[in-house]
């Protein structure tokens, strides 16, 4: 190949080994917007089926420890986190934590507790880079509690729970990262809830018998689609603890209704044997009305919680059984948690005992 | 030994726990054992333990093991197989044998000759750069492309770092060896991919799963594809050997598919092994695990392979 020939063509070489590495870099650059968009579908998924699954948990487990327990199962599965621990502050020593369960940590000595001593609301640390900056001294301490430098801390000031989740080395690290945020967060709000759900059935449980059934009303009809139903004006709401402690005592939950929303979401309302008309369910800190999005839930929460084994009545959004029933929820009655506590008082029910532990109120406890 | 009741169908097991002395000499060892008592037209399925140390990451080498199988026993040029593990972060690996618990073993399932098995490997992986060579490589460590040092290479085509600071890769990349002619026109079928599992910034090297490129070798970058990955899953099980054809009766499909083909890893919303699992022709009795490596014959001898899926299909004959 005389000269000028052989230099065209080494110049077109490297005319089209250039165009090769541009149209790579392009098909990456397409690549990674489609991937950034589908990690923020697989984030929301992930965290969806983390709450299900966490719902379903907290809302059935009999004790703190096996709901620990479950709850680090459900996490670890969905964060590809390495190992991770519940802690819950002592309510007499504070920043002293229980560890209540711990998971993946066959290969360290898990201590009973530990000294955390400014423990933030959230933090991370990752390869020596920490957030909230300041608390070098914590995240010395929780690194050494679990053993690793990669790791997520979420924790609840007011109920004093706390999970924290360390990652592993590898490429399952960049998922942990992408998400652990999101998912330690969801697995605590859904720990709290279930804490006090679990508080708010201790009154049943502290029966030592069946005594005396609350006084029962004289039954209404069977509620039908044509029937307008009755609601308790003097006591519109209810809450599980209440429910939990008359069904001991030997009362019943005689009629279940359901408002379907214009939005999709279920409200429940039980006409218990002990009043006069239907009531509304709240949810266990009774701060809003226990809404649902799934019917099977509503249904479990009935046929389990509430003992109902007889039919349940659909009302549609804007029908005259609706409108009949929608007054009782706390929006159209803003101080009726008080009401109602105050009227399940008169009737003579156990109230919840003062709880050891600190009040939760920074978790939203109605996603059913 | 669950799945196997028939003695026509059954396997018979040889292992070695000899891979952390070398993964050379362990597959000499396991072709010897396997020589001395199987014809060289059986079909083989060969499982091994992946992971030699987590700190520092150490890998088993498929590529080592084979080769010594291969050359002594000519039935492991067909072989199917793969390389096990504990989780995605390649932490550990072992293997349940006979009530043990074994590290650093090998073992070859070795299927009588009226055995057959048939594999389709599906792939997810394309070019994205023009062809690079080898220019110093020591095992499965590259120090230079093209004369230069790899990592610059690679991250020329990249947007950001190929590795954070503690040199585990911030995203999946492999190079891809072209089988069979080099200039024509070639398919995601005609490579051979090597993940690069980490880079060392201050040598500028990036090292690969396995240790089978040489200098001289001509290599591009390939980026995984989920979009592919899915396509080629539902177009292609579907062609898997159905019951009765040729007067086989398929008794067994299992799924060897690459850990990194997880969605969590690979970033496709829908689980590529629900795909196979759907697209399956037949009800013949379905297993498939996660692997490091896979194994499968490509151009008429087996390699090891990254980023595939092999979907081996035993076959009783007659």
């Amino acid at each position: 190949m005389n000269t000028p020939v052989r230099a065209a063509a080494e110049k077109e070489l490297i005319y089209y080994r250039r165009m090769c590495n541009e149209l790579g870099k392009d098909l990456q650059r397409v690549q990674e917007e489609n991937e950034r968009l589908v990690r923020e579908v697989r984030r929301y998924q992930s965290q969806s089926r983390l709450d299900r699954e966490l719902s379903h948990v907290t809302g059935t487990a009999a004790d703190m420890a096996s709901m620990a327990t479950l709850v680090l199962d459900a996490v670890i599965e969905h964060s590809l986190c390495a190992r991770a621990m519940i802690l819950h502050e002592r309510a007499d020593h504070a920043g002293c934590f229980n560890i209540l369960a711990a998971a993946g940590c066959r290969d360290i000595l898990v201590k009973p507790s530990a000294t955390l001593d400014a423990a933030p609301a959230f933090g991370h640390s990752f390869e020596g880079e920490h957030f909230p900056a300041g608390v070098a001294a914590f995240f010395k301490a929780v690194g050494k509690l679990i053993g690793s430098t990669h790791l997520i801390w979420n924790y609840d000031d007011d109920s004093g729970f706390a999970i924290l989740m360390a990652g592993a080395l590898g490429p399952g690290d960049v998922m942990f990262r992408q998400q652990g945020d999101d998912l330690s967060y969801t697995a605590l709000a859904r720990l709290v809830d279930g804490y006090w759900r679990l508080q708010a059935r201790q009154p049943a449980n502290e029966i030592p018998e069946i005594s005396e059934p609350p006084p029962c009303i004289e039954a209404s009809p069977a509620p039908s689609q044509d029937t307008i139903p009755r609601l308790d004006r003097a006591r519109p709401t209810i809450r599980e603890y209440e429910i939990a402690s008359s069904i001991a005592k030997g009362g019943a939950i005689e009629q279940v209704a359901v408002l379907m929303r214009d939005d999709g979401e279920y409200e429940l309302f039980v006409r218990p044997s002990w009043s006069t008309g239907f009531r509304q369910m709240l949810t266990f800190r009774g701060h809003a009305e226990k809404v649902y999005k799934d019917v099977n839930r509503l249904l479990g929460y009935v046929r389990t919680a509430c003992r109902h084994d007889g039919s349940i009545v659909f009302y549609a959004g804007g029908s005259k059984q609706f409108e009949a029933l929608k007054p009782a929820a706390p929006t159209s009655l803003p101080d009726d948690r008080t009401r109602e506590a105050s009227a399940y008082d008169a009737t003579g029910a156990t109230d919840v005992p003062s709880i050891p532990f600190k009040r939760s109120g920074g978790t939203d406890e109605n996603r059913s | 030994m669950v799945a196997f009741l028939a003695p026509e169908i059954s396997p018979k097991l040889q292992c070695v726990d000899l891979l952390a002395h070398g993964d050379l000499e362990a597959g000499h060892q396991l072709g010897r054992l396997v020589r001395d008592q199987h014809a060289s037209d059986a079909a083989v399925l060969l499982l091994y333990d992946s992971v030699l140390s987590f700190q520092p990451r150490r890998l088993h080498s498929a590529g080592h093991l084979l080769q010594g199988f291969q050359a002594e026993w000519p039935g492991a040029m067909a072989t199917m197989g793969g390389g096990l593990l504990t989780d995605l972060n390649l932490t550990d690996g072992w293997i349940l044998l006979n009530g043990e618990v074994k590290r650093h073993a090998a073992l070859a399932l070795v299927f009588p000759r009226s055995v057959t098995a048939d594999a389709i490997i599906l792939r997810a992986a394309r070019p994205i750069s023009s062809l690079m060579r080898v220019t110093h490589i020591v095992g499965a460590e590259i120090f230079t492309l093209d004369g230069r040092r790899a990592l610059d290479v690679v991250e020329e085509h990249l947007d950001a770092p190929l590795t954070d600071t503690a040199s585990h890769p911030s995203r999946i990349m492999t190079l891809g060896l072209k089988l069979g002619e080099q200039w024509e026109s070639g398919t995601p079928d005609d490579y051979v991919n090597r993940l690069i599992v980490t880079a060392d910034r201050e040598k500028g090297s990036v090292t690969l799963f396995e240790p089978d490129f040489y200098e001289g070798a001509l290599v591009q970058l390939m980026q995984n594809d989920p979009a592919m990955m899915l396509d080629m899953a539902r177009n292609r099980v579907a062609a898997a050997p159905m019951r009765c054809e040729g007067g086989r009766q398929p008794f067994l499909r299992l799924y060897i598919d690459c850990a990194g083909r997880a969605s969590a890893m690979s970033g496709a919303l829908v689980e590529e092994a629900d795909v196979v699992a759907e697209v399956l022709p037949d009800d013949t009795p379905f297993l498939g695990f996660y692997s490091g490596v896979e194994i499968a014959p490509l151009c008429g001898r087996s390699h090891p392979l990254d980023w595939t899926g092999v979907l081996a299909t035993y076959s009783r004959v007659g």
